[in-house]
């Protein structure tokens, strides 16, 4: 009985495994060097300047974000809202879009104003990443039981009711989500790049380019590595056993009191959906003058388009099944109830790509390892390095989402831990592989800073062509291969939600979600 | 589902992993510092004409040559190139010291001074480091003609180069401590820093900003500055220091890498790189760039060799420099 017991866990200790050598060497890299710290090597780089940007870009795109996301999520998180499908189609947009195409547009637009600046660049960045508090914002007002609202109605008015009920209870979600767009603005190599600002991401990029010295990109990388760590622990007790994304989005849930009437509803979403979502693309198509061009530039670039696909599908499904069998390891086996280990499994995911490269070429390049530094493998060692404490923090909520009796039911019918998780538990995931796997299929399609200094000789990514490119101006070729980058993005994520419609259709949808009760 | 997600990735893996490792007797690795825009079609024209298949590495505009060149000296153990095509010639140089090349004899003419005469390295194809002007902005009668007027002070905050630490522009200020000395140079760096000069993330960033009018004029290479010409941009191209110390006049450099693991089709590259046929596409290509193993005549607005004063530097006393300079650079930027 033990020995059977000990092999049905075998596939999710093979999993931890993976997750053991993929995420934590490059932490350990870094704690190495940062034993052998000096002080005064620190106090000669000249951080001041570069610190200060990273902060006020950051701390720009995390405002402008939640100016942006908290109206909109009120309209789309009330139950008047009808079509939840359908913005989750199209603030999947700003996603899509990689940021320096974004900011290349708006840089375009203000072609003759000296535009630019640590400011412009957190509200660049703002436009990309507001979808992300935007949806944990409407799974969190999705959650609030309506009856509270009825109650506080009899005396309060709407504006009190979402000033003294609503926003009190989604203040996890905002925060979260706060959180999340920080780390993902300090850490972004390839916005502050196009704009020429001198932060601690390029500047720990370039250092590491002149001078391969790995101790020296460490202390650099020193303030980030401390906010990081900090915002990682925060971001570990907002989401300690909460559940904070939502799966379900039946039109039937949501809050009762919106502080927009309906036309104005309309208006602004039309204007944030122009402005926000649409202008990009517009002004990359709008460059596109002859189809001569589109099909020279699709010619040359196929070869980099099918590296894409090929590479980013094939790494976010191997890392998606990865998430799904830690996930509901760490899920069941109550990791997330301890805050330090919440902090640990989540800092990885804090820190950039770019610094991740480095440590990885450090540990990797190495004869013996050559099958996978040579090889494209390394890119998903890399993607691995940075995304998987994130997505594996999401499928354990979605796994908390299921009652434990069904699985204790299949225990009682003397099937295995790992029949009970393949016939159970896998079925009801289906959302929540879908969500991560699209996660890291659009993160990793448009990851430059990290890929570049990692890429193997002969591979090109379209987001490397892409930003290569843009240094030499040609918008006619960058607006070419933008569209082959935008279709490589909806290609397989569309070829996925046709066969989950399919499915659907004919009543297999296993999709559902039960809430858990507490 | 499952089994068709399974089969999927296995089929992916398949690709990844064995597609990669197909054919790799018919492959040689080039690392290429000049842009892709440029270099990628001179390598298709490779693979088509020899049927090899050439993985390369671009090096992107913000860390300019430099980033290439210390990838190889951190691969020096364990080389993955087998021919470095560098857009200058003094990192190429620092290689050779470091011993990462290896020697090859070109079945063609050696060029004096523009050859390695222990044939570790060849040049082709080369630029000039010039002064762009906004033509709206700047009028011509006034145009800075040396690279001296970057401290003056009629110029404050009017100035952009790009980074002194990558690239050209490294090699430019190598080439200015040999003519000047190290002391010199520093305090020109210096001062330049007082009047407000901007330092940007490459040539091709000094040309944009030059053309939307942000900058007056700035310092870059000849290739972005004719290629911004025929692009539209209302700029204008000046040799500096014509009455003084010269143009910095810059080759491209190919090498073999000593344990390529490709060596025979390394050379066939290096072939292919330094005959006549690359040279003109190099010149005719949108870059605009000056032949000097051949006699072709340039395109309309790139001067001609013999028509430029140029600075007289040993670019082997360039790269014993750079590694002076360079911290003491990086220490004031």
């Amino acid at each position: 009985m033990k020995r059977k017991r000990y092999k049905s866990w075998t596939i999710f200790l093979a999993a931890f495994t993976f997750f053991l050598i993929i995420v934590f060497p490059p932490v350990i890299v870094v704690i190495i060097e940062l034993l052998k710290l000096k002080a005064s090597s620190i106090l000669s780089i000249g951080l001041v300047e570069p610190y200060k940007n990273s902060l006020i870009i950051a701390s720009t795109s995390s405002l402008f974000s939640l100016m942006i996301s908290l109206p909109l999520g009120l309209i789309f998180g009330s139950r008047s809202f009808r079509h939840p499908y359908l913005f989750i189609v199209i603030l999947l947009i700003p996603l899509i879009v990689p940021p320096y195409l974004t900011a290349k547009s708006w840089i375009d637009l203000f072609v003759k104003t000296p535009i630019g600046g640590p400011l412009f660049c957190g509200v660049i960045l703002s436009l990309c990443y507001f979808p992300i508090p935007l949806y944990l914002i409407v799974s969190g007002l999705r959650r609030i039981d309506s009856e509270l609202e009825e109650s506080a109605l009899l005396i309060l008015n709407r504006w009190q009711i979402l000033t003294k009920i609503t926003i009190p209870l989604i203040y996890p979600y905002i925060a979260t989500g706060l959180i999340l767009i920080f780390l993902f603005s300090i850490t972004n190599y390839s916005v502050p790049s196009i704009l020429g600002i001198k932060c601690l991401i390029t500047k720990l990029y370039s250092d590491f380019s002149i001078f391969h010295n790995l101790s020296k990109s460490i202390w650099i990388a020193i303030p980030m590595i401390i906010i990081c760590l900090f915002l990682s622990y925060l971001l570990g007790i907002l989401i300690m056993e909460r559940e904070f994304i939502s799966f379900d989005i039946s039109p039937s849930k949501g809050i009762m009191v919106s502080i927009f009437e309906n036309h104005k509803k309309v208006v602004y979403g039309i204007v944030i959906i122009f402005l926000i979502i649409l202008f990009p693309l517009i002004s990359l198509f709008k460059e596109i003058t002859s189809l001569k061009i589109l099909a020279i530039t699709f010619k040359d670039s196929l070869r980099s388009f099918f590296h894409t696909i090929v590479l980013s599908t094939s790494g976010s499904l191997f890392l998606s099944i990865i998430s799904i069998c830690c996930g509901y390891m760490f899920q069941r086996k109550k990791f997330w109830k301890n805050r330090l280990l919440n902090a640990i499994i989540l800092f990885p995911f804090s820190l950039p790509s770019v610094l991740l490269a480095i440590c990885i070429t450090h540990i990797w390049n190495r004869a013996i390892f050559s099958i996978l530094y040579d090889t494209p493998l390394i890119l998903i060692i890399l993607w691995g390095s940075k995304y998987l404490p994130l997505t594996i923090r999401i499928i354990s909520d979605h796994v908390s989402q299921i009652p434990v009796e069904f699985e204790e039911a299949g225990l009682l019918s003397h099937l295995t831990q790992f029949k009970v998780f393949r016939h159970i538990v896998c079925p009801l995931l289906g959302s929540g592989f879908l969500l991560i796997f699209w996660l890291i299929y659009i993160l990793t399609i448009s990851e430059v800073g990290g890929t570049l200094l990692v890429i193997p000789p002969g591979i090109e990514t379209l987001s490397i062509r892409i930003f290569n490119l843009l240094h030499y101006g040609d918008l006619k070729v960058v607006a070419s291969t933008s569209i082959m980058l935008i279709l490589s993005l909806l290609i397989p994520i569309s070829f996925l939600l046709i066969l989950k419609t399919i499915q659907t259709l004919k009543g297999k949808d296993s999709g559902s979600i039960f809430r858990k009760d507490k | 589902m499952e089994k068709k997600c399974l089969s999927f990735l296995l089929i992916s893996l398949f690709f990844i992993f064995v597609g990669d490792g197909i054919g790799k007797e018919k492959e040689v690795v080039v690392y290429t510092s000049l842009d892709q825009i440029y270099s990628e079609p001179i390598l298709r024209g490779f693979e088509k004409e020899t049927g090899i298949k050439v993985r390369a590495v671009y090096d992107i505009e913000a860390t300019k040559t430099i980033g290439l060149v210390n990838r190889l000296i951190a691969e020096r153990k364990r080389p993955r190139c087998d021919v470095f095509w560098n857009n200058e010639i003094v990192n190429t140089i620092r290689l050779k010291k470091r011993g990462i090349l290896s020697p090859y004899n070109f079945k063609g003419n050696i060029i004096k001074g523009f050859d390695d005469p222990d044939r570790y390295w060849y040049g082709f194809a080369a630029r000039c480091r010039v002064i762009v002007i906004n033509k709206e902005k700047v009028v011509k009668s006034r145009s800075p003609r040396s690279i001296l007027e970057v401290i003056d002070k009629r110029w404050k905050k009017k100035v952009c180069m790009a980074y002194p630490l990558f690239g050209t522009t490294a090699t430019h200020m190598a080439a200015l401590a040999e003519i000047w000395g190290i002391d010199r140079l520093i305090n020109f760096l210096k001062l330049a820093k007082e009047n407000k000069v901007s330092f940007v993330d490459g040539n091709s960033v000094v040309r944009d900003k030059v053309a939307k009018g942000i900058y007056c004029w700035g310092i870059t290479d000849t290739d972005d500055v004719y290629s911004g010409i025929q692009r539209g941009m209302p700029i204008e191209m000046i040799m500096p220091d014509q009455d003084g110390i010269g143009t910095l006049f810059i080759p491209n450099t190919v090498s073999l890498i000593k344990g390529a693991p490709h060596p025979e089709n390394g050379k066939r590259v290096i072939e292919f790189l330094l005959s006549r046929q690359t040279e003109w596409r190099l010149s005719r290509s949108g870059s605009g760039q000056i032949p000097i193993r051949y006699k072709i005549e340039p395109v309309k607005g790139i001067p001609r060799l013999d028509d430029i004063k140029v600075m007289a530097v040993d670019f082997e006393n360039l790269a014993d420099l750079m590694d002076t300079v360079l911290p003491q650079i990086e220490s004031i930027i």
